[in-house]
C-alpha cells in the first residue's frame, strides 16, 4: 500500500495479477480477468515508461492490439470450453 | 579300432626292443632337438632324448598298452563309445611317451599335465557320483604336481636353458636348485601317491578295470619315480631327498597295513600298488635309481597282469567286486587263476619269479649298506604285509568257499582276454631276470651273514601264515574288527589321511560358505541392495505420490510466492 512512487503501483498491480492468476478459482473468466488486469498493468506502466523518455508511443497503440487480440482469443477459448462442458469450473486440472 | 591300435603298439613295442638292445650293447644315445622358438636369451626347442633307459620304459609301457586295449576289446564290448576310449587310452599313451622322451622341463610338463588331464577323463568314464568324486580327487592332487612343474620351470629360467639334464648336477650348491628340487619332489610325490597325497589311488579305481591295469599299475603312477631317476644326480645330497625317504616309507608301511583291511578287490590292489610305489621312491631315495628303475619295469608287468585278472573275475562275479562274495574259483577257472597266482606270487618275492629279482635286489642293498632301524624295520615288515595281504586274497578269492550264488556260471574262456593276459603272464615270469641281464652290466656284490639274507624268505613265510589264518572264517567266527574299532578303522582307513583331501577341503569350508549364504547373501546383503532398495522406492514414491496429487495452481502459487518473497527482501 505504500506508494513512494508511481513504479511501487506497478508493482503492486502485477502482483494482485499474478495472485489471482495462480489462485484456486472455481470459474475460467476470473483467470482470464486476471490476464487482462495484468495487461492493464503493464500498459499503464509502459506509458509511464515512454513518456519519462520522451518518445513517441506508437509501440504503446501496438501492444495495445496485441493484448486485445490475446484477451479475444483467450474468451474464444472460454466459450469453446463452455460449448463442450457446459460450464466454466475448472478444478478437475491437476498435475497428474 | 582296438585291432588297428593294438597292432601299431605291438610293432611301436618291437621297434624299441630292437632299438634298445643296440643302443645299450653299443653304449649309445641320440638326442635331436628342434628350436621352436628363441627370445631374448631362453630358447623354447622340443627335444627328443633316445637313450636306453627312455627305450626301455617306451618299450613296456608300449606292450602293456597294446595289451590293455586289446583286452578291453572284450572287457568292454557291451560299451557303446568303445571308440572314444581307445582314443582316450591312446592319447593317454601318446602323453607317456613325450614325459619319457623329454630331456625338457617343456616337454615334461606337457607330458605330465596330459598324463593328469587324460587319467581324470579315464577316471570319471563311467559317469556316475562315485566316478565324478574320485575324478575330481585324482584330477586336483595331480594338479598340484601340475603347480610344482610349473613353477620349477619359472625358476629353471635362471639358467638360461630349459634342458635340465646339462648344468643340473653342476650347479648343485645353489640356492635355486635347492628351491627346484624342493618342487621336483613335491611333484613327484603327488604323482606317486606318497603320504600327503596318497587318496587318489585308491579312490581312483573307480575307474573302468582296463584303465586300472594301464594306467594305475604302471605308467600314470610311475611318471614320477621317473622324474625322480632322471633328476638323480641332482637329488642325491638333497635334504627333502632324506623327508622323501621318510615318507615313502611311512606311505609303504601304511598302505600294507590298510591293504589287510580291506575287502573291495580292485582297492586291495591299488594299495598294494601303493606299497610297491612307496618302495621305489624309497630304493630311489636311497640312492639306487637302477634297481628303482628295475622295479619300476618288473611291477608294471605283473601289476597289469594282476588288474586284469581281477577284470576278468569281476566280470564273472556280475560285476562285484567284493571278495567276501567269491571263493573257490582256482577250482572253475584255471587259467585265470594261474595269471592270478603268478602275479601274486611275483609280487610277494617268491623265488625266480621276475618280482623276486627286483625285490630281493632291493632288500639285500638296504641291509648291506648301513641305515637307520626305522628303515630297516619298516622294509622287512612291508615286505611280510605284502606277503601277509597277498595270501588273504588269494585265500579269500580261490581257496575258500564261493559265497555268491547257489546256481553259477563262471566263464573264463574269453580268449581276448585270457591272451592278453599270456602275454603278460609271458613277460611276468621272464622280464626279472631278461632286464636283470640287460640294465645291468656287472652284477652288485653283497655279502651278508647266513639269517640276515634269509630273513626275506623267514618275514615271508610269517607273512603267509598270518594270511592263512586271517581268512579262515566260519560262521561262529568273532568280528576282532568290531571289537577294536577305533584302532581298526585308524588303520583300514589309511591313517585317515584322505579326510585330509576330502573332508577337511570341503567340510569347512563349504560350512563356512553355509554361514556367509545364510547371513550375507541372504541377509544384510538383500537390506543394502535388492529387497532394501526397493521398499525403499516403494514406500518414498507412495509418500512422492500424495504430497504431490493436488491442483496445478498449487505450483503457479509457490512460483509467485517466490517472487513476492525476492521482492520483498531486495527492493526495500
Amino acid at each position: 500500500m505504500l506508494i513512494y512512487d508511481i513504479w511501487f503501483l506497478f508493482i503492486y498491480m502485477f502482483f494482485v495479477g499474478n495472485l489471482i492468476f495462480v489462485s484456486k478459482n472455481k470459474h475460467l473468466l476470473v483467470v482470464l480477468l486476471s490476464l487482462e488486469f495484468i495487461v492493464l498493468s503493464i500498459f499503464f506502466f509502459f506509458l509511464v515508461l515512454l513518456m519519462f523518455i520522451d518518445y513517441d508511443m506508437y509501440m504503446l497503440m501496438v501492444f495495445l492490439v496485441f493484448s486485445v487480440c490475446e484477451g479475444s482469443l483467450g474468451l474464444s477459448i472460454l466459450v469453446s470450453m463452455i460449448r463442450s462442458h457446459g460450464n466454466d469450473y475448472f478444478q478437475s486440472f491437476s498435475m497428474l | 579300432m582296438c585291432f588297428n591300435s593294438f597292432f601299431f603298439l605291438f610293432f611301436f613295442m618291437l621297434i624299441n626292443f630292437f632299438f634298445f638292445v643296440y643302443f645299450i650293447m653299443n653304449g649309445l644315445s641320440v638326442f635331436f632337438e628342434w628350436e621352436i622358438i628363441s627370445f631374448n636369451s631362453m630358447s623354447i626347442v622340443m627335444s627328443i632324448l633316445l637313450d636306453w633307459m627312455s627305450l626301455l620304459f617306451m618299450m613296456f609301457v608300449s606292450l602293456i598298452s597294446s595289451v590293455v586295449i586289446f583286452y578291453s576289446k572284450s572287457y568292454m564290448n557291451s560299451e557303446l563309445n568303445l571308440n572314444r576310449f581307445i582314443i582316450l587310452v591312446l592319447m593317454f599313451v601318446f602323453s607317456m611317451v613325450l614325459l619319457i622322451i623329454s630331456p625338457n622341463l617343456i616337454s615334461i610338463l606337457l607330458g605330465w599335465d596330459g598324463l593328469g588331464l587324460i587319467s581324470y577323463c579315464l577316471v570319471i568314464y563311467y559317469q556316475n557320483l562315485k566316478s565324478y568324486n574320485a575324478g575330481m580327487l585324482t584330477a586336483l592332487s595331480n594338479r598340484i604336481g601340475d603347480v610344482m612343474i610349473l613353477m620349477v620351470i619359472c625358476w629353471v629360467m635362471n639358467y638360461g636353458s630349459w634342458n635340465y639334464i646339462f648344468y643340473f648336477d653342476f650347479m648343485k650348491n645353489d640356492y635355486v636348485m635347492f628351491i627346484i628340487s624342493f618342487m621336483i619332489i613335491i611333484a613327484a610325490m603327488t604323482k606317486n601317491a606318497q603320504i600327503p597325497f596318497s587318496s587318489w589311488l585308491p579312490a581312483a579305481m573307480a575307474a573302468p578295470t582296463p584303465v586300472s591295469a594301464l594306467v594305475h599299475s604302471s605308467t600314470l603312477v610311475t611318471a614320477g619315480v621317473y622324474l625322480l631317476i632322471r633328476f638323480n644326480y641332482l637329488l642325491i645330497d638333497m635334504f627333502f631327498f632324506k623327508v622323501l625317504l621318510f615318507l615313502s616309507i611311512l606311505t609303504m608301511f601304511m598302505s600294507g597295513i590298510s591293504a589287510n583291511y580291506e575287502f573291495d578287490l580292485k582297492k586291495i590292489i591299488a594299495l598294494s600298488t601303493l606299497s610297491q610305489l612307496g618302495l621305489m621312491m624309497s630304493i630311489l631315495s636311497l640312492g639306487f635309481p637302477d634297481i628303482a628303475f628295475f622295479h619300476l619295469l618288473t611291477h608294471a608287468m605283473f601289476k597289469a597282469l594282476l588288474f586284469m585278472c581281477a577284470g576278468v573275475i569281476i566280470h564273472m562275479m556280475n560285476d562285484i567286486q567284493d571278495i567276501r562274495y567269491m571263493g573257490g574259483l582256482s577250482l572253475y577257472i584255471p587259467l585265470t587263476s594261474l595269471c592270478l597266482n603268478i602275479s601274486n606270487l611275483s609280487l610277494c618275492g617268491i623265488p625266480f619269479l621276475s618280482g623276486f629279482y627286483s625285490k630281493d635286489l632291493i632288500l639285500e642293498m638296504v641291509s648291506f649298506n648301513s641305515f637307520n632301524l626305522m628303515v630297516f624295520i619298516l622294509f622287512y615288515l612291508s615286505t611280510g604285509l605284502t606277503v601277509f595281504y597277498t595270501f588273504r586274497l588269494i585265500m579269500y578269492v580261490m581257496i575258500n568257499d564261493f559265497n555268491l550264488m547257489m546256481i553259477y556260471n563262471l566263464y573264463d574262456e574269453d580268449y581276448i582276454m585270457l591272451n592278453s593276459m599270456f602275454v603278460l603272464l609271458f613277460m611276468s615270469l621272464l622280464s626279472g631276470s631278461f632286464l636283470s641281464w640287460f640294465i645291468f652290466s656287472y652284477p652288485y656284490m653283497i655279502y651278508l651273514p647266513f639269517n640276515l639274507k634269509l630273513m626275506v624268505i623267514y618275514v615271508s613265510i610269517l607273512g603267509s601264515i598270518l594270511g592263512f589264518m586271517v581268512s579262515n572264517m566260519g560262521i561262529y567266527s568273532l568280528n576282532k574288527l568290531l571289537l577294536s574299532y577305533n584302532l581298526s578303522s585308524f588303520l583300514c582307513l589309511m591313517w585317515f589321511m584322505p579326510n585330509l583331501s576330502t573332508y577337511g577341503l570341503s567340510y569347512i569350508y563349504l560350512n563356512f560358505s553355509q554361514i556367509l549364504f545364510k547371513n550375507i547373501d541372504m541377509g544384510w546383503s538383500e537390506i543394502y541392495s535388492g529387497k532394501g532398495i526397493f521398499n525403499i522406492l516403494k514406500n518414498y514414491s507412495v509418500f512422492y505420490n500424495i504430497y504431490q496429487m493436488n491442483n496445478f495452481k498449487i505450483y503457479l502459487f509457490s512460483f509467485i510466492l517466490w517472487f513476492m518473497i525476492l521482492f520483498i527482501f531486495f527492493f526495500i
